[in-house]
């Protein structure tokens, strides 16, 4: 497994985006891009070609599972890594995501020091 | 006194042998020689007591005598008639007899047992006058008791009149309060059923039930929940009413779903126990209420819970992103005196996200919607990953903590994340209670066939008055822990509940200034499975 490199970040919230880019940048090391909107990562994720996608799950118009399934229709993007951030808590709501195919699931609110970590040990089990 | 014997006999040979006899047995004899004489002699002598009489006699019989004599004699005065017959003299024999004579002898007469008759006949003139004697002595007696008797027939009789009367009323106003409490029952705007606790008929249904179900009252009259809905199961209502059977308990309340008129499935509560009236057979009465409308109103509340605790989640990410940052000075540009500050905030925003998962667990609980998905795991392990989880938090309190267990796996039946969420709960307490530079020992002991897992502290020990109140909600054992060791004060309600939710008691013991231990006991597992 190569290291990870290229994050698609995904989140309605402008604030979350701009706190989430500085950790995985500064903290992670990681190259950054962001999307508010469902629409706009399905647009974007063809050109910025990420190793790894970051979903928010509750979006307006466009929900992180229905990215997702999106994703999984184009062989393009069908492989490409997702990681579920959310604020549901519930244990059902959770396995509701990996039964999708997501890799893993993050709680909000993430612990911004450690959250470079936890998308590493995510991505090291693939 | 010598008995005295009228002889009325017309042979004078004869009558002269029966004086000689009975004079020599000792009785004084007066002679008649016919009827006439023989009367008129009974009138005179009252000292005569018995007669010897021939029946077939000039002038008068002795058939005749005797009738005269019976139909003249005192009732105090005692004769017996003993009467002579000849050969063929059956018939007037017997004619005698059934006008009282005692006996009869055929002539020629047999002396012996004349004399025998005669003695007989003494014998119960004798007794009858005694019988007389204590019968006049007797009689003032039994005439008194005879008018008590009439008296308290009397008094009887109109007492039971009265308790007549008085029962009508009873029953009229037992009418009359049957009517009102129908009324009052009628009145209610829940449904109420009334039912044999043996037979389950029903005896009745009020105005509610049978606008709730849409059937009449004879629907309901003598028939039982198993005739009228399909989906009555005999076995489950005598389980989950057994309690009242037996009279363990005085009223059960619990929730299920009735069928409604419109052959819809409604969530009702049901209240339900047993009305026992002496001298009659006991009753169930059931409320029952309909419950659609809590049900909603929970639902609402839980949405509202979980939508309020995703909005809050969201800006805390920011802030707590960004306070995390400048707390770690990841950017090596945070002025000195601003980091103490950017701790304290990041510590808030910890607990703030500690306060809104307690009450999301807490809105779960209430709502019955927590989860538990149990697997066979080792307790050991699970122990040591919450104790790798929570060694940081506890190198804050200068407190180490010590794993006390040996080889075997202690294989138990748990939900993973909760009783994780549990051990962290119980390590991070035992941390911030314990004395600095102390350790604290988490151990598993077997109990009884179950599992204990214990966290042992040695810090000041919970003061007995807070002890009660220990696993109530928002509850420290000092007001101000709150703010000085943080924490939302749910955590053990929270854990005690999710020890519950596998089959456990949460508990603990303490000693001021020894330290406290807390511990739960969980069905142990075969090894293998683990």
């Amino acid at each position: 497994m190569t290291a990870l490199n290229r994050i698609l970040h995904v989140d309605d919230d402008l604030d979350i985006l701009e706190v989430s880019k500085m950790v995985l940048e500064v903290v992670g090391g990681f190259t950054i891009e962001q999307c508010s909107s469902g629409a706009d990562a399905l647009a974007t994720v063809l050109q910025f070609k990420p190793e790894l996608i970051l979903l928010d799950a509750m979006m307006p118009r466009m929900s992180g599972l229905e990215v997702l399934q999106e994703l999984q229709k184009s062989p393009d993007t069908a492989n490409i890594p997702v990681i579920f951030m959310t604020s549901q808590v519930k244990p059902s709501e959770l396995e509701a995501f990996t039964a999708a195919g997501a890799i893993g699931v993050i709680t909000k609110p993430f612990d911004p020091v450690e959250l470079p970590d936890q998308i590493k040990d995510l991505w090291g089990k693939l | 006194m010598t008995t005295k014997i009228l002889i009325a006999e017309d042979e004078g040979a004869i009558r002269a042998e029966l004086v000689e006899c009975l004079t020599e047995e000792g009785y004084e004899c007066v002679e008649a020689a016919n009827g006439h004489q023989g009367t008129d002699l009974l009138r005179r002598d009252k000292e005569i007591s018995i007669v010897l009489s021939d029946i077939l006699m000039p002038g008068k019989s002795g058939l005749e005598m005797i009738n005269t004599t019976l139909a003249e004699i005192d009732k105090d005065r005692h004769l017996e008639f003993i009467i002579l017959t000849g050969h063929g003299g059956v018939n007037e024999a017997i004619d005698a007899l059934r006008l009282g004579v005692m006996d009869f002898l055929v002539k020629p007469v047999d002396l012996e047992r004349l004399v025998h008759v005669v003695r007989r006949a003494e014998e119960l003139v004798l007794l009858k006058r005694v019988s007389s004697r204590y019968e006049a002595k007797l009689e003032p007696e039994v005439q008194a008791q005879t008018h008590e008797l009439e008296t308290r027939q009397i008094e009887l009789e109109l007492q039971n009149k009265e308790l007549r009367e008085s029962k009508i009323e009873i029953m009229k106003m037992r009418d009359l309060q049957l009517t009102k409490l129908n009324a009052t029952l009628d009145s209610i705007e829940e449904p109420v059923y009334i039912f044999d606790i043996d037979t389950l008929e029903y005896s009745y249904v009020n105005k509610a039930a049978r606008k709730f179900s849409g059937l009449k009252e004879e629907d309901y009259i003598g028939h039982t929940p198993k005739e009228l809905f399909d989906g009555f199961d005999i076995q489950e209502f005598k389980a989950r009413y057994s309690g009242l059977y037996t009279g363990e308990i005085k009223a059960i309340t619990y929730e299920t779903e009735h069928l409604g008129h419109k052959g819809e499935l409604v969530p009702v509560e049901i209240l339900a126990q047993i009305i026992r009236t002496e001298g009659e057979p006991s009753h169930f009465i059931e409320i029952v209420r309909d419950i659609s409308q809590r049900r909603a109103i929970d639902k609402a509340k839980s949405e509202f819970i979980s939508t309020i605790s995703h909005e809050l989640r969201t800006p805390l990410t920011s802030i707590k992103g960004v306070l995390g940052l400048i707390n770690a000075d990841a950017f090596h540009a945070a002025p000195e005196k601003l980091r103490p500050m950017a701790k304290i905030a990041y510590d808030n925003s910890n607990r703030l996200e500690l306060l809104i998962n307690d009450i999301l667990d807490i809105e779960k609980i209430a709502a019955g919607g927590m989860e538990f998905h149990l697997n066979p795991m080792s307790a050991n392990k699970l122990i040591l990953g919450a104790v790798e989880a929570t060694e940081e938090y506890g190198h804050k309190y200068g407190v180490e903590f010590s794993c006390e267990f040996g080889d075997e796996p202690m294989v138990i039946d748990a939900d993973k994340n909760r009783l994780m969420q549990v051990m962290a709960n119980l390590l991070s307490n035992a941390a911030k209670f314990s004395s600095n530079s102390s350790k604290v020992v988490v151990s598993t002991t077997r109990k009884n066939g179950n599992i204990r897992i214990s966290v042992q502290d040695y810090g000041d020990g919970i003061p007995v008055v807070a002890q009660a109140t220990i696993f109530d909600r928002f509850t420290q054992a000092n007001s101000s822990d709150q703010r000085s060791k943080g924490g939302t004060g749910l955590g053990l309600n929270i854990s005690k509940v999710l020890v519950e939710g596998h089959g456990g008691t949460l508990d603990f013991v303490s000693e001021i200034g020894v330290g406290s231990t807390f511990y739960f006991d969980l069905p142990s597992k075969p090894e293998n499975k683990g």
